[in-house]
């Protein structure tokens, strides 16, 4: 294992095309202590938390771009977050601790691919995209594609994550909901988390966007579950169609932190709050 | 009353240096060439070590020394640091021929590096004859796999052994008053209910740490991370056949035992090490290690049938018990007991009691000491049943606790039928604000505007719950404290005890009472604990025993200071002693005519008196033939989410019963950590185990503590208490903190949601489904 700490992005691509091993992006590194039984011995670490270029939050037509190493500190304390995405940022007041807000960044946390990662349910609801960046490309795509799989992404080889974009108006005048179910109230490891935005005009739903983490082998959109509240009324929604939607669309599993059960119950309930109803 | 440095809240003594993490702990102080000492641990649950090759290993460069059982001397001990004879059956080798949890130890490996041992580690070649293991207490009793099979291990007295049926020990037959089968047949209200408790790990900061080396005498000197040294030594001197003479144990400052610490962990692998190789060596857990392969509390359960009669009037408690001691029976007989009589005597008004049930071997890690001992987990049965019995009797449970708990002046048969280990002594309640304890915590709760239930948002439930505790001061007669204090030239003095101050705060308050029976102000003391060498003997910090124990020891010795100094004057002065007072620290003839500082008398003294120049030193013992508990009322106020099953503490108010508090700010401390960790108990912390035995919540992120955004308050109030047996009227405050969460969080959860929750922990996961199953009835 030979560990990189790059100068610069010019630098980190020049060894990147240099190594002739498995390239691994390393940020924050909070998460990887669980996993250094897990990483094959003949790889080659790049460490680039330290490159400020990736860890700008600016304002960018339209957008506000969170660069991917930017630490959840920096996300809790940004002045353009507050005044444009305050859901978004206080969604993420109980992530972690502040020692692993502190180290912790934001483009760790969704490529390390973790199915109970908090960031990710927000990203879905709020129209998230990734703009990617390898050494002579870069493009973007929307957040919603980026999971392929347990801990299966759309990256190409030497491609990292540049920064996050989220539309400045993604939150306006629609009603959001974040709720993460942990062991304790914080530093501890989603049980289940909801993510939602609504805009309700006249008792009809008008947009709707439901995001789960924890229940699936990667946090996703219930488009399903969207599809079927898209247009209806309030008191038109039905238990158990809402029930036998969901059911279909998540796949949670009993471990040792929860059980299925509990997970089914709970997501439904809090889906059922979100909605504003009471069966 | 009125004193001048007791019931004081000053700063600890050893604030200062903590606080700037100046060098102070054990690993600390260890030798920089140190070898390090890592243990191979057994990967299978039970197991027969076939063979065990260490060759290769032995070739790493750096290796100096690797010792399996045929190494090391087969004594059979206990590691429990209790009193003596040990209440523990011994059954423990350094090293064994079998293995009988994950995570026990096959070899010790000492080397020049750490990488080196870890590489040798990988080298040894061990053959395992593996064996179907013994995971579930409630199968243990006659299970085919018999986990102590080696003829040599005994019990000092008898307390039912039967190893051939996987017992370490049970109790029956004898703590019986009265007729409990009759008397509950008679009750109008009867009650039968099974509860279980749950392992818990101490989590204490600094992990087990020990360091050994040889001195130019060559005597083996122990650093350790214990609370009791003097134990340690004996049990060293026992299992390594070495005359106590050729060991010194020093304890330096301790990152936390809270009873992980009363057993004897590394210190025998550092020793080991130390006398074979002749060169400094050290042993400090990983964290993995202190989780898999010290200790946890005792898992239990719990059979109660309670009656009383249509008045609320509780005239039977039965209590019957099954234990899980895990691979070794340390504290497993006294943790058993003290589940009895802890909790007995608090219900003193019933005619008919019984306590009987068993302590079982399993391959678990094993279970020894814990702060709450046994009292807390019968305090969760008994006090959820308590409960119970209030619903049927449609009484509030408050109440029906205020009618039938013990009051001041009264007294228990249960207190001279069992003690900890065999029969225990009469008492009478010289001080018991119990009642008032109750009565304060019922109205700094808001119970009589918050019970049952608040509904607070479609969703939320706010609901209050209580139970309530007794724990001990000490073991009656058999814990020992003393106390030497030395009068230095400069007027100052040595505290010398051999009591474990492990973050306690214990040589804070024990310079209080010296201070306060001297007479002089507290920064003229320097207070040493402890080595062996050097401070006189106190059985260790355990039992909620320091205060009562030892203070009365430092109460007593310096007191005879005093009398030393006042001699000292008449002699001087050539006057008569009742001529002479000694206040703040200087002697004065009543006529005023003569006074002298104690930096003078010790100048002169040592220096400067001719023949009158002496060292004046006293020391002071102290046993009691009483233990009186201290009380306490837990209140809680939760608010329970009836989506996601989740409960929030919103509120835990303390009232307790300690006596004085000798330093009320650090009382108050102890109960605050200790409510803390009752919550954590009751709400987060569980042990669990793989189908194979492996505990996978070996590490903190699998194994949670509560932090501090998960309780929004705790309120603690000390009850204005003396009692007169104690130091200034103090009792011991250590461990009655941790003991009423479990059912007072239970009990609110039934308030809020008719949810009874019989199995810890109180997971959201059971209130969710037990709110289920509640509304398809």
């Amino acid at each position: 294992m030979i560990f990189y700490r790059p100068n610069n992005l010019k630098n980190l691509f020049e060894l990147l095309e240099n190594s002739n091993a498995t390239n691994y992006f390393l940020a924050g590194g909070t998460d990887i202590n669980l996993q250094t039984k897990n990483i094959p011995k003949n790889v080659n670490i790049f460490y680039i938390s330290h490159l400020n270029v990736l860890r700008n939050i600016t304002e960018i037509n339209g957008h506000i771009s969170i660069g991917s190493t930017a630490t959840f500190s920096d996300i809790l304390h940004s002045d353009y977050l507050a005044k444009h995405l305050p859901f978004f940022q206080n969604s993420l007041k109980f992530f972690a601790s502040p020692i692993i807000q502190n180290l912790a960044t934001i483009g760790g946390n969704i490529v390390n691919g973790s199915p109970t990662n908090d960031v990710s349910p927000l990203l879905l609801i709020l129209d998230a995209k990734l703009e990617l960046i390898s050494k002579n490309n870069s493009r973007i795509i929307p957040f919603n594609s980026f999971y392929r799989g347990y801990k299966e992404f759309d990256l190409q080889k030497n491609e990292l994550v540049k920064a996050i974009l989220i539309p400045k108006n993604a939150e306006n005048n629609l009603e959001t909901f974040y709720q993460k179910v942990g062991a304790r109230n914080s530093l501890t490891i989603s049980k289940i988390t909801v993510a939602g935005l609504k805009f309700i005009e006249n008792n009809r739903i008008k947009k709707i966007k439901i995001a789960v983490g924890s229940v699936n082998e990667y946090p996703r959109r219930l488009v399903n579950l969207e599809n079927y509240l898209i247009t209806k009324r309030i008191n038109e929604i039905k238990k158990d169609e809402l029930t036998k939607i969901i059911a279909v669309e998540i796949t949670p599993i009993s471990d040792f932190r929860s059980d299925q059960n509990y997970r089914f119950v709970v997501c439904l309930n809090l889906i059922e709050k979100f909605l504003g109803i009471n069966f | 009353m009125n004193f001048k440095t007791v019931k004081h809240s000053i700063p600890k003594v050893d604030a200062n240096g903590l606080m700037r993490g100046l060098p102070a702990y054990t690993d600390d102080l260890t030798d920089e060439n140190a070898l390090i000492i890592k243990c191979l641990r057994s990967p299978h649950a039970f197991a027969k070590i076939r063979s065990i090759n260490t060759e290769k290993a032995l070739q790493l460069n750096e290796i100096e020394c690797i010792l399996t059982h045929k190494d090391v001397p087969r004594i059979p001990i206990t590691r429990a640091g209790q009193g003596y004879p040990e209440p523990s059956p011994k059954d423990y080798f350094i090293l064994d021929e079998f293995v009988r949890y994950v995570g026990d130890e096959v070899a010790i490996i000492a080397g020049r590096s750490e990488k080196s041992v870890q590489k040798a580690i990988k080298l040894i070649e061990v053959d395992f004859e593996v064996f179907e293991p013994v995971l579930d207490f409630e199968k243990a009793e006659n299970h085919p796999s018999i986990i102590h099979p080696e003829k040599e291990i005994y019990t000092m007295f008898p307390m039912g052994l039967d190893a051939q049926k996987n017992v370490a020990c049970s109790y029956t037959n004898t703590m019986i008053v009265g007729d409990v089968n009759k008397t509950l047949a008679e009750c109008d209200v009867a009650l039968n209910h099974r509860y279980y408790t749950h392992a818990q790990q101490h989590v204490a900061m600094e992990p087990h740490s020990s360091t050994a080396y040889l001195d130019y005498q060559q005597r083996l000197t122990i650093i350790s991370s214990t609370q009791n040294p003097y134990h340690t030594r004996r049990i060293i001197g026992e299992a390594l056949q070495k005359p106590l003479r050729d060991i010194r144990v020093i304890k330096p400052r301790i990152g936390g035992g809270f009873g992980g610490k009363q057993q004897i962990h590394n210190d025998l692998f550092s020793a080991i090490v130390t006398l074979k190789t002749g060169k400094p060596s050290k042993c400090i857990y990983t964290r993995k290690e202190v989780f898999e392969s010290t200790f946890t509390r005792h898992e239990m359960r719990f059979d109660i049938q309670l009656g009383a009669d249509k008045n609320g009037n509780i005239h039977a408690l039965d209590i019957q018990l099954l234990s899980n001691t895990g691979a070794h029976g340390e504290h497993a007989l006294t943790t058993f007991m003290v589940a009895g009589s802890k909790l007995l005597p608090m219900y003193n008004k019933a005619t008919a009691l019984r306590f009987e049930g068993k302590v079982v071997y399993t391959n678990r890690c094993p279970a020894g000491a814990y702060r709450g001992y046994g009292a807390i987990q019968a305090n969760f049965a008994v006090e959820s049943a308590i409960d119970e019995l209030a619903h049927k009797l449609q009484m509030d449970p408050v109440e029906l606790r205020l009618k039938n708990s013990i009051k001041e002046g009264e007294t228990s048969p249960v207190f001279k039928v069992m003690g900890e280990g065999g029969e225990g002594i009469e008492q009478k309640m010289e001080s018991c604000k119990l009642d008032y304890c109750i009565s304060r915590g019922r109205d700094l709760i808001k119970w009589k505007q918050k019970f049952p239930f608040l509904k607070i948002a479609p969703n939320k439930i706010r609901s209050v719950g209580t139970a309530i505790a007794m724990q001990g001061s000490g073991i009656p007669l058999l814990d020992m404290g003393s106390a030497i204090v030395k009068l230095n030239d400069d007027g100052f003095f040595n505290l010398l005890v051999g009591a474990t101050d492990i973050g306690t705060g214990s040589d804070t308050i024990l310079t209080q009472i010296a201070s306060e029976a001297l007479d002089v102000p507290i920064d003229r003391f320097v207070i040493t604990s402890s080595d062996t060498d050097v401070t006189p003997f106190d059985v260790g910090a355990y039992a909620s025993s320091t205060t009562f124990v030892t203070g009365n020891a430092v109460r007593k010795a310096a007191e005879n200071m005093k009398k030393k100094i006042i001699q000292t004057g008449a002699k001087i002065w050539q006057i008569d002693e009742k001529q002479i007072t000694f206040q703040n620290g200087i002697l004065k003839s009543k006529d005023g005519l003569k006074t002298i500082t104690l930096k003078e008398l010790s100048e002169g003294l040592y220096y400067s008196f001719a023949e009158d120049m002496e060292q004046l030193i006293a020391s002071g013992s102290n046993t009691s033939p009483k233990s009186p508990p201290p009380f306490m009322a837990g209140f809680v106020e939760i608010e329970l989410d009836t989506e996601t099953g989740k409960i929030d503490i919103l509120d835990y108010v303390a009232v307790v019963d300690c006596g004085t508090p000798i330093n009320p700010n650090l009382a108050k401390i102890q109960v605050e950590g200790g409510v803390l960790q009752g919550i954590g108990m009751a709400m987060f912390e569980d042990v669990k185990y793989s189908k194979n035995g492996r505990m996978l919540t070996n590490n903190m992120m699998n194994y949670k503590i509560p932090n501090r955004c998960d309780v929004k308050k705790l309120t603690v109030e000390l009850a204005e208490s003396y009692d007169p047996a104690g130091p200034y009227g103090a009792k011991s405050v250590g461990e009655i903190g941790i003991d009423t969460p479990l059912a007072a969080i239970a009990n609110a959860i039934y308030n809020a949601v008719g949810v009874r929750i019989r199995t810890l922990p109180l997971t959201p996961e059971k209130i969710l489904n037990g709110i289920l199953k509640n509304e398809k009835r």
